[in-house]
């Protein structure tokens, strides 16, 4: 595989494969589990099992389709993790491996793409769980997201202009021993913490936590697990985006190797990156309790009034500095 | 080849799969879940290719957002269902008559061309973003701004189309 | 791979669109079917794009991805329609309380 075929070590394609299956495998046994506690220790109350899925849209088969959209969102959630690199390289035996899908240089939109198709699990979610004002519940939510979502994306557009690639390891790079993206897109930052902490609940909205209040299945509960997946790996591409990523801050990382060696600097790139992660992670779950206490009326109205346009001037600012 | 040469082959069973769901499934929920998969399958071909911007929009575009646009559409409309469709059965055997032909001469037209392979020459880079994005912002300024301006305007008469000039209907009989 | 494949699945796509549009009654179902139409011609465009590199006096990489930036407007193209065609379906399904295109011959009078 040579030339501009995407070169990708096999090592790493393993190493992708058994991460996929592990977390779903967990998630779906976490879900199990939390479906058998509600059994055993909540009474459910009445109308509200998986039983009545429903059955005057899907018809049929519904149940397998609502399955089926648990699991697929949960390996789109988790296929966020393959374009974040995370770390530079590892040295196995005599032979560099490099922790990236070389020359991805779609990262950063293939990101969004994954985090977009969440929609559908929502939809899903909503569709067969909600029992009154059900269509309401699917605007609302189809419109809450939308905002979140389309902020999101004008807050990264400054960033790829910034680095003039989408290329999420060119972005980390240029970041390396250098000023970090913060600095430059304080508020894109705030913009992606707070469309990650509204994206990443299912049961957010009144019409979420309507769902997630009652003792549900597992399928249920695998939605809401799923919700901390995207919750983390969004916090690390967030990372990724503006703190660094994996790079070793006050320190020069070349130096450092220089010295030590690749896998030492490898072992500290990842407790800096894991350090970042959880200081992030923290932020976006406080972010998220707080965000809860709003109606979902009002978080629209904020999406669609405040964070978009905030997003468009500062896109529209970046460019200016940028071309001036 | 022989990776490319299976992938080919899965990808195009599953467009062919997915085609056919569109075609006969009976509930329209399936055709858009179909629908879905097709795009994927056809943003599976784009990459197999290393057309990765156009896969990617692909999904972004057609997959995410009109997708999502169908899936809403349906719930609207399923919401009051209690129209069964007309069914004329000479017009559903001319119709597959007729497509079939042109299956046929269309295939027929291309059977004498000359053969060719898709190739992907390598450190042309055609396909990537930054290739993409120099063609675009360079010689297609300006079908690319006046493109712009046609989804402004579709914006605009979607609006326009679908507002509400009468009265609003009782909520009330609005339910699932 | 030959891009007789690539050509040939893409007349199978499109004729399996125009079967639909012919056969379906259901607005929605048909507009699915000139999506999946759509689709096949812009298959067919990227496959071309990249043959053009086989000949010996080929295009430049630069040309070349011209037909890529054409599938692209045609992606877009497409969405235009969909989203058309979705906003008319539901203008008529509001009158009709119907997605049957039968009920379009009403407008004849």
């Amino acid at each position: 595989m040579k030339g501009n075929y995407v070169t990708i070590d096999l090592a790493l394609v393993i190493e992708k494969l058994v991460l996929i299956i592990a977390v779903t495998f967990l998630v779906w046994v976490a879900a199990r589990m939390i479906a058998m506690a509600d059994r055993k220790w909540l009474h459910p109350s009445p109308g509200t099992g998986v039983k009545d899925i429903s059955e005057s849209l899907f018809g049929a088969t519904p149940r397998l389709l609502v399955k089926a959209a648990a699991v697929l969102m949960l390996v789109v959630s988790i296929m966020i993790s393959t374009v974040i690199p995370w770390g530079e390289a590892v040295r196995i035996g005599s032979r560099n491996v490099s922790l990236f899908i070389a020359r991805v240089d779609i990262g950063v939109l293939l990101i969004l793409a994954f985090l977009w198709l969440g929609i559908y699990g929502g939809i899903a979610q909503r569709w067969s769980y909600v029992k009154n004002d059900r269509i309401g519940a699917l605007f609302r939510f189809g419109s809450l997201f939308i905002a979140c979502a389309l902020a999101m994306g004008l807050a990264i557009v400054p960033l790829l202009m910034l680095a003039a690639s989408t290329d999420l390891q060119n972005i980390i790079s240029l970041q390396k021993d250098a000023v970090w993206n913060i600095f430059y897109q304080l508020p894109g930052f705030l913009i992606m913490l707070l469309g990650t902490a509204v994206l990443s609940k299912p049961s957010f909205t009144n019409d979420g936590r309507r769902i997630a209040g009652a003792g549900f299945g597992s399928v249920n509960a695998m939605y809401n697990l799923t919700g901390y997946v995207l919750l983390f790996l969004m916090g690390t591409f967030i990372t990724a985006l503006y703190l660094g990523g994996y790079e070793i801050p006050f320190v020069s990382d070349l130096a450092l190797r220089r010295r030590f060696g690749v896998n030492v600097l490898f072992i500290l790139q990842g407790i800096s990156f894991s350090f970042k992660i959880i200081m992030v992670v923290a932020i976006l779950l406080w972010t998220r309790r707080v965000l809860e206490r709003y109606d979902e009326s009002i978080l629209i109205r904020w999406g669609w009034k405040l964070i978009i346009p905030a997003a468009l001037i500062n896109l529209a600012g970046t460019a200016v500095v940028l071309v001036a | 080849m022989g990776a490319t040469f299976i992938l080919f082959w899965i990808l195009s069973t599953l467009a062919f799969a997915a085609a056919m769901g569109i075609l006969v499934s009976k509930k329209e929920l399936y055709s858009v879940l179909s629908f879905i998969v097709l795009v994927f399958a056809i943003s599976g071909h784009f990459i197999l290719m290393n057309a990765q911007f156009l896969a990617i929009v692909n999904i972004l575009v057609v997959a995410g957002a009109l997708g999502v646009m169908f899936l809403y559409g349906l719930i609207l409309v399923r919401s009051h269902r209690d129209s069964e469709q007309v069914k004329i059965l000479y017009m559903r055997i001319a119709g597959v008559i007729a497509s079939l032909l042109l299956l046929i001469v269309l295939t027929a037209a291309v059977s004498k061309a000359s053969q060719n392979e898709v190739v992907l020459r390598p450190g042309t880079w055609i396909g990537h973003v930054d290739k993409i994005g120099e063609e675009l912002f360079s010689r297609f300024f300006v079908p690319f701004v006046i493109s712009g301006l046609l989804l402004l305007s579709v914006l605009v008469g979607t609006v326009v189309i679908i507002i509400n000039r009468e009265p609003a209907p009782d909520p009330k009989s609005v339910t699932l | 791979m030959l891009t007789h494949f690539y050509v040939v699945l893409a007349f199978l796509l499109f004729s399996i669109g125009v079967m639909g549009v012919l056969t379906r009654r259901n607005a929605l179902v048909l507009l699915l079917c000139i999506e999946l139409m759509m689709s096949a011609g812009i298959l067919l465009l990227v496959v071309f794009s990249k043959m053009h590199l086989t000949h010996a006096n080929s295009f430049s990489g630069a040309q070349a991805s011209q037909g890529q930036i054409f599938a692209l407007f045609a992606i877009m193209a497409a969405a235009v329609i969909g989203i058309t065609g979705i906003a008319v379906i539901f203008a008529f399904f509001r009158k009709t309380r119907s997605v049957d295109i039968n009920f379009l011959n009403r407008l004849k009078n």
